[in-house]
């Protein structure tokens, strides 16, 4: 009788989860649907829709310099998909792309054998998996970053961890994201403490803070498409597909997290660190939104 | 250090993208404090003679990117791109005109 019960509760219990397991990205499904239509309806045709999406910029230069229409992968190119003069800029860089160079230095990096003998590929067998990350530990109760996961290979090898956001890690991190070119996004969200993470990290995307009260969705989902200054504002939708990124800015690589606090700290806000908690939420978000579409990193950009 | 090359001939103007791994540091700013280190004379043969000639300053920037055209080339022809900087060191490297 006892083993009939305990035989009927686990099955309930796992049905149950069977159920409810598929759910946790419930609520992140529709935000990203409502993101990704919300990207590619404005950007169909902004010289019909002008009246609803761009009010201010002159028919004329609707007309002579935007791209459109634009399909979902097209917004892999950020600042450079819809705006013409920026891409033609960019065509010429990227005859001879400047990131080949510490492109070149990552895959020496990864082959070089640390001291005990292995390299980095005794952790990552397979190198195309940048697709996965971030992506959120059960087991760790954690968002792992890929490079945390690069510090994580090396210290399980006996080797000192690198600094985050630039030089050699960055590196590393372009050669994995070089190898990973063409899988399309994936991130999951397994339980609930991931999915409250990723509520997290939506809820700064979208919150006003900084001395000029600006949130991430003022410029890069309301206002992508138009420029700021002599900058075109590129769409959120896509725009960690070309991470670790050689920027001419900095002349030389970082990855998402680097430019995404450079970015908080541009608009008036406290710095975050590397790696905190709040930084890889928003990095978890952001990348989710982009589910499905196509990685292409390192790539070039102001 | 490293001499990357895209090297086209058309007709008989041949175009040709350098991108050359050197650190052109002042000494004087950022990450380039320290001894000053860069090319300061850069050259490219063709059969013996020289169709592009450059002094550079520490002014250019890390991993100079070149791009020039020339007359007079054949597919399948190589030039020779040299290049020394003030410390003494140098390199030389063959590239295939295709």
């Amino acid at each position: 009788m006892l083993k009939k019960m305990i035989k009927i509760a686990a099955i309930s219990m796992i049905s149950g989860t069977i159920l409810f397991g598929a759910s946790f990205n419930a609520q992140a499904e529709k935000d990203r649907v409502a993101f990704v239509n919300y990207f590619l309806k404005k950007f169909e045709n902004p010289v019909a829709n002008k009246d609803k999406y761009f009010p201010y910029v002159p028919l004329e230069e609707l007309k002579k310099d935007y791209i459109y229409p634009l399909k979902f992968q097209d917004f892999q190119d950020g600042p450079l998909s819809w705006y013409k003069p920026s891409k033609e800029q960019f065509a010429e860089i990227n005859d001879f792309p400047p990131y080949e160079i510490p492109l070149d230095d990552g895959e020496a990096l990864f082959n070089k054998p640390f001291a005990n003998g292995k390299t980095y590929a005794s952790c990552f067998p397979n190198p195309a998996i940048k697709q996965n990350y971030p992506y959120y530990d059960t087991k760790r109760d954690e968002i792992v970053t890929i490079g945390m996961a690069v510090n994580e290979c090396r210290v399980k090898n006996g080797e000192k961890p690198l600094k985050y956001g630039k030089g050699d890690l960055a590196k590393v991190v372009a050669y994995l994201a070089y190898k990973s070119r063409g899988k399309k996004i994936d991130i999951k969200i397994p339980n609930e403490n991931a999915a409250k993470a990723y509520e997290a990290g939506k809820k700064l995307f979208y919150k006003q803070r900084g001395y000029l009260a600006i949130s991430c969705n003022e410029c890069h989902v309301k206002s992508s498409g138009k420029r700021l200054r002599a900058e075109s504002l590129s769409p959120a939708l896509g725009a960690t597909t070309q991470m670790p990124v050689y920027r001419i800015k900095w002349g030389g690589l970082g990855t998402l997290q680097r430019r995404l606090a450079g970015c908080v700290k541009d608009t008036g806000s406290e710095k975050p660190k590397m790696q905190s908690k709040p930084l890889k939420e928003l990095a978890y978000f952001l990348t989710y939104m982009s589910n499905g579409m196509k990685l292409f990193g390192p790539d070039t950009r102001k | 250090m490293g001499i990357k090359a895209i090297a086209k001939v058309k007709k008989d103007i041949a175009t040709v993208k350098l991108l050359v791994k050197h650190p052109m540091a002042s000494g004087k700013i950022g990450g380039g404090k320290g001894d000053p280190k860069y090319i300061n004379h850069l050259t490219v043969k063709y059969g013996g003679r020289v169709v592009y000639d450059m002094y550079p300053t520490s002014a250019i920037s890390k991993n100079p990117y070149i791009k020039f055209a020339f007359k007079g080339a054949k597919k399948g022809d190589k030039i020779t791109v040299e290049w020394k900087d003030n410390t003494g060191a140098g390199e030389k490297k063959d590239i295939k005109l295709k």
